[in-house]
């Protein structure tokens, strides 16, 4: 085990060197870079010098002067060191931005992966045990909408809804007006009530696919040789989908659960530009679509890592979880 | 066919087994190939029947609507509106002008020491306001413009409650015909009475708290109210009078502000100067000092100027000394050492054709007769006659100059403003109407209207046209069924091509997907070793970059570079699909390790068949029904993906209509609140859609695949 798990962790760091690299790249070859329209911006300004010397200036200053690979490598070289630079937008270090916004992300994660699991797994497993039948049909086509669901129209159409027909919520942001106004447990409400919309929008267009992968796992473990013998048994249809079907299907549940731990930290990338929460994901939209490499290459780096991390947990998960399943 | 016909039918016997070892149809087991099961199985599906009966309807709507629509997709409607245009603005000219003699000695330090001496003889004091109707009084200063107290007006007009100015929403509180409130969430911003609330003596000013509750008070006939623990009571004759009794304020229907900070104005000379207002007097005397009224019909302001008759009418200036000449109110002449060098005047002499410029000599015997009331004058040999509106003639009757105290001027500069036109403008301003017609020269007659704007103190003349605009945000018609968009095209149409456009994108990309990722999963499925390790390796990498993020930043770029929106379509189309494939590749890699293992497979290679009519005729046949249902629910997610990306303005782009970008203008928060018929179907045109392909991709599973059902 511990050495599929070193052997995991090396070829990850090969193919994140990879990933990096080409996110760099791809970085670097925009045709319109932050840097440019800041010496666009600089050369307008009276007595100004002309645009190439603030470029040629600006560009060795942002240690942009070298080329893909050498500019790769000493970014990686300060990154190995702890080094992230400073965000170009935000105008502070990465580090101390990445920290501002990365909570508030993961507590709204955290929040909708909770409500996710405690709706979506029970009524995955009233699907499957009542299959074709109408529950079954009701639950599929919800999961089904679910997952059909445009994040940005069902965002809208709650804010149509609850906002401008019932004014119960505010269009945007995550503080309303008079924030600096109330005391320390009415901010806590305040944003509360600010995250309610963006939680609810999550929570329904992610349900979906838990839902769904629920209840196949569920069928398949009722369609099992054990389930049939312990129906042979006598055991109650209670005891027989409780505790005989469903630890069972907790198997690959817990596995694919676990695998999304680390993709909270991730933030949740339209449904916090929708709602203007000033979370990991908005945040990082906008430094994107501005060209802010150092913090882009952050994020999307981090994007990654957590993206590996999610899939040997949930590689590791399977071997802890099912004895049956021992890597060779 | 028993036993016992075979025995008593020996000759038959023969025949009989020969028809029992041949098949004939009516004796065949009836078996359906594997494709005709699994048609009737999906078919037996009636959720998986739905949702194909949805994708077929989608399908016409898009491809087939869009050849029927009479509409094309970037057609734009117009409709014409009434526009109301600045056309021209009148100034009433209430500061003095000077004009210099050729001599060059009243220079602009002179007219400034000029301006001074003139403010000692006689100075502009107050303005007296009449209410006639409801007058504007502000909480603070500076709160609700001019453009805000009109709209807060109109509300009044038509008895509405609410407006919105600049997106915040003000409501207006009637309290009785003769005062409102405005108010916005917080507080009351101002209030529109008939009757001012004056302070009785300068040590109580009147807060506009105090006015407001005092008016209120009275509004409603109760006879007292109460401000910061004080109660007042109100008189039937209307003074308000605090709790000792002592007069505090009193309501009255006239306003007076003082002209300028240094002017001081008792409540004994208000009162004074309201006796004048109401007797109509036009001069009074009053502590040494003259007070002359002016009257404006058209605003109903009276102007009241102080005059000090003993005040010096001269004054030294570097060592030279200057003498004023009084002619008028308006109008004075200033001389030093007897020579006339200039002269101070409100009325503006301007000549009738644009480049003449009036020598002064004839300016200043212009103003002379105008001030004298004579009707004709002479200067440097010739004589001239001034007629009733001011105009000067030379002797032949040619049209020379006109002498007037308004300053009428175009606001679009190629507009020529002819002679009539201004008097008419003046006319209406003087008799105080607010509207004239006016026919010009070429028999076209227009309605103008006139505003005046107390902020700026000018008449703002206003014309009515028909104006040509794109038919934006229409309503739901017969001819447009959902109205139309932000650039007036028609929306049902623009839906028709949207679906059209996200649907194909839909299948190109999915279509890149497949082909990529069944070449590559093959060929590491078959192969293994180095070129298995390889490929996977690729396949990780690719995986492991955050896609939303990369097509985000890469739209982004595609912005900057300008593109055109049908290549940045193709680059869109391409990038998904480069994005996509790994998952295609390893689904494909994963069946075909267990599929070669296969007997089947061992015979393919005993037969000597090539490597790859092995891949691409045996194996890749048997992956296809996965592939099948993988490719159905892909469409569903990669138009979800688009259209996420038009939404956020880094997918199709204008002129090309996806259900996306049309979805878009729910940015606008107005559209998001006004114009459901906007976004609305689009949204769940592409639900349906999603759902439809999800729901089809799953009925083939199911019907690929029998195990999972009970």
């Amino acid at each position: 085990m511990r050495k599929y798990i070193v052997k995991r962790l090396l070829l990850s760091v090969v193919i994140l060197f990879f990933v990096a690299f080409i996110i760099y790249a791809l970085m670097r070859c925009l045709p319109t870079s932050y840097i440019e329209s800041m010496a666009r911006q600089k050369s307008m300004q009276p007595n100004s010098k002309s645009y190439e010397e603030w470029m040629a200036q600006l560009t060795a200053a942002y240690n942009m002067d070298k080329g893909i690979v050498l500019g790769f490598f000493g970014w990686l070289g300060n990154m190995l060191q702890g080094n992230f630079g400073d965000s170009w937008k935000w105008t502070v270090p990465v580090i101390e931005k990445f920290n501002d916004t990365v909570w508030l992300s993961f507590v709204m994660g955290a929040i909708s992966f909770f409500f996710e699991l405690i709706i979506a797994i029970p009524l995955g497993i009233i699907a499957a045990t009542k299959q074709y039948r109408w529950p079954d049909y009701v639950i599929s086509v919800i999961a089904l909408a679910g997952i059909s669901l445009p994040t940005f129209f069902f965002a809208s159409l709650l804010k149509l809804v609850f906002s401008v027909k019932l004014g119960w919520f505010d269009l945007y942001g995550l503080v309303g007006r008079n924030y600096d106004q109330l005391s320390s447990v009415g901010q806590f409400f305040d944003k509360a009530h600010h995250l309610f919309l963006p939680i609810v929008t999550l929570v329904v267009v992610s349900m979906g696919s838990l839902m769904r992968y629920t209840r196949t796992n569920m069928l398949e473990v009722l369609n099992a040789d054990y389930i049939r013998t312990a129906r042979a048994k006598g055991l109650s249809e209670r005891k027989v989908i409780y505790h005989h079907a469903f630890r069972n299907t907790l198997i690959p549940i817990v596995t694919i659960v676990g695998g999304s731990l680390p993709g909270l930290f991730a933030g949740a990338l339209i449904t916090e530009t929708l709602f203007s929460i000033p979370g990991i994901g908005f945040t990082s939209y906008q430094s994107m679509v501005s060209g802010d490499i150092p913090f882009s290459m952050f994020y999307l780096v981090f994007f990654a890592v957590l993206t590996l991390l999610g899939n040997l947990l949930a590689d590791i998960l399977y071997g802890v979880v099912d004895p049956r399943v021992r890597v060779s | 066919m028993s036993e016992k016909e075979n025995k008593t039918l020996p000759a038959q016997e023969n025949a009989d087994r020969n028809e029992q070892y041949s098949l004939n149809d009516d004796r065949r087991v009836k078996v359906l190939s594997p494709g005709a099961l699994v048609a009737k199985r999906f078919f037996r599906n009636r959720l998986a029947v739905t949702g194909m009966i949805v994708l077929i309807a989608m399908f016409v709507f898009s491809f087939i609507g869009g050849l029927v629509s009479p509409y094309k997709q970037d057609q734009k409607f117009y409709r014409t509106e009434i526009q109301v245009k600045d056309y021209a603005g009148v100034l009433h000219n209430e500061e003095f002008r000077y004009s210099a003699a050729e001599s060059g000695k009243f220079t602009s330090a002179v007219q400034a020491q000029t301006l001074l001496a003139i403010q000692r003889i006689s100075k502009s004091f107050a303005e007296i306001v009449r209410s006639d109707g409801l007058q504007f009084l502000p909480a603070k200063d500076g709160v609700l413009n001019a453009d805000a107290q009109g709209q807060a007006l109109m509300s009044i007009r038509n008895e509405r409650t609410e407006f919105t100015y600049l997106d915040e929403v003000l409501s207006v509180e009637k309290i009785s015909d003769r005062l409102y409130l405005v108010n916005n969430d917080d507080e009351t911003l101002g209030l529109f009475a008939e009757d001012f609330v004056i302070a009785a003596s300068e040590a109580t000013p009147v807060s506009f708290e105090y006015a407001r509750l005092a008016l209120t008070a009275k509004e409603r006939g109760e006879t007292s109210f109460s401000i910061d623990g004080k109660t007042y009571t109100i008189d039937a004759d209307g003074s308000i009078k605090d709790e000792s009794g002592a007069a505090a304020a009193a309501f009255s229907a006239y306003s007076i502000s003082a002209a300028g900070s240094d002017v001081v104005l008792t409540p004994e000379i208000k009162d004074r100067l309201i006796r004048a207002v109401e007797a109509n007097e036009t001069e009074f005397e009053y502590e040494n000092a003259n007070y002359v009224f002016s009257h404006s019909a058209s605003t109903n302001v009276w102007t009241v100027a102080r005059e000090n008759p003993g005040a010096a009418d001269n004054f030294t200036y570097r060592d030279t000394e200057y003498s004023l000449k009084r002619i008028s109110r308006d109008f004075f002449c200033i001389y030093t050492d007897g020579e006339l060098i200039g002269i101070a005047g409100k009325k503006i002499v301007s000549g009738s054709s644009s480049n003449a410029s009036l020598p002064f000599d004839f300016t200043y015997n212009a103003l002379m007769a105008d001030v004298g009331g004579e009707r004709s004058f002479s200067s440097e040999g010739k004589s001239y006659t001034i007629d009733d509106d001011g105009v000067v003639y030379e002797e032949n009757g040619e049209e020379v100059a006109y002498i007037s105290e308004y300053i009428v001027r175009a606001v679009m500069g190629d507009v020529f403003l002819s002679r009539e036109f201004k008097n008419q403008i003046i006319d209406a301003v003087e008799s105080g109407s607010d509207e004239f017609v006016y026919t010009g020269p070429d028999g076209v007659a227009a309605e103008y209207a006139l505003e005046y704007n107390a902020a700026t103190k000018a008449w703002d003349v206003k014309q009515e046209t028909d104006t040509t605009v794109f038919d934006t945000y229409a309503e739901p018609t017969k001819a447009h069924p959902l109205g139309t968009d932000r650039n007036g095209m028609d929306m049902l149409t623009r839906l028709m091509y949207g679906g059209r456009v996200s649907l194909i994108i839909g299948f190109i990309v999915v279509f890149i997907e497949t082909i990529l990722g069944v070449i590559m999963g093959g060929i590491s499925g078959y192969f293994g070793g180095w070129v298995d390790n390889l490929i996977m390796r690729i396949v990780d990498i690719l995986y492991c970059i955050p896609s939303m993020p990369i097509i985000i930043i890469i739209g982004a770029a595609m912005d900057a570079a300008n593109l055109d929106p049908s290549i940045r379509m193709l680059y869109l189309m391409l990038i998904l699909g480069i994005l996509g494939w790994p998952g295609v590749a390893r689904l494909v890699r994963g069946q075909i390790l267990s599929l070669r293992e296969q007997e089947f497979m061992t015979a393919t290679e005993a037969c000597g068949i090539s490597v790859p009519r092995r891949i691409f005729k045996h194996l890749i046949p048997n992956v296809i029904p996965q592939l099948i249902v993988t490719m159905t629910m892909g469409l569903g997610s990669t138009i979800i993906l688009e259209a996420t990306l038009s939404f956020l303005g880094l997918g199709v782009r204008f002129p090309f209509a996806s259900w996306g970008n049309i979805i878009n203008d729910v940015n606008n928060v107005f559209v998001l609140t006004h114009y459901w018929n906007i976004w609305i179907p689009a949204g769940v045109l592409l639900l349906l859609t999603v759902l439809a392909f999800n729901i089809v991709g799953d009925g083939l599973r199911d019907a690929f695949d029998p195990k999972m059902k009970r």
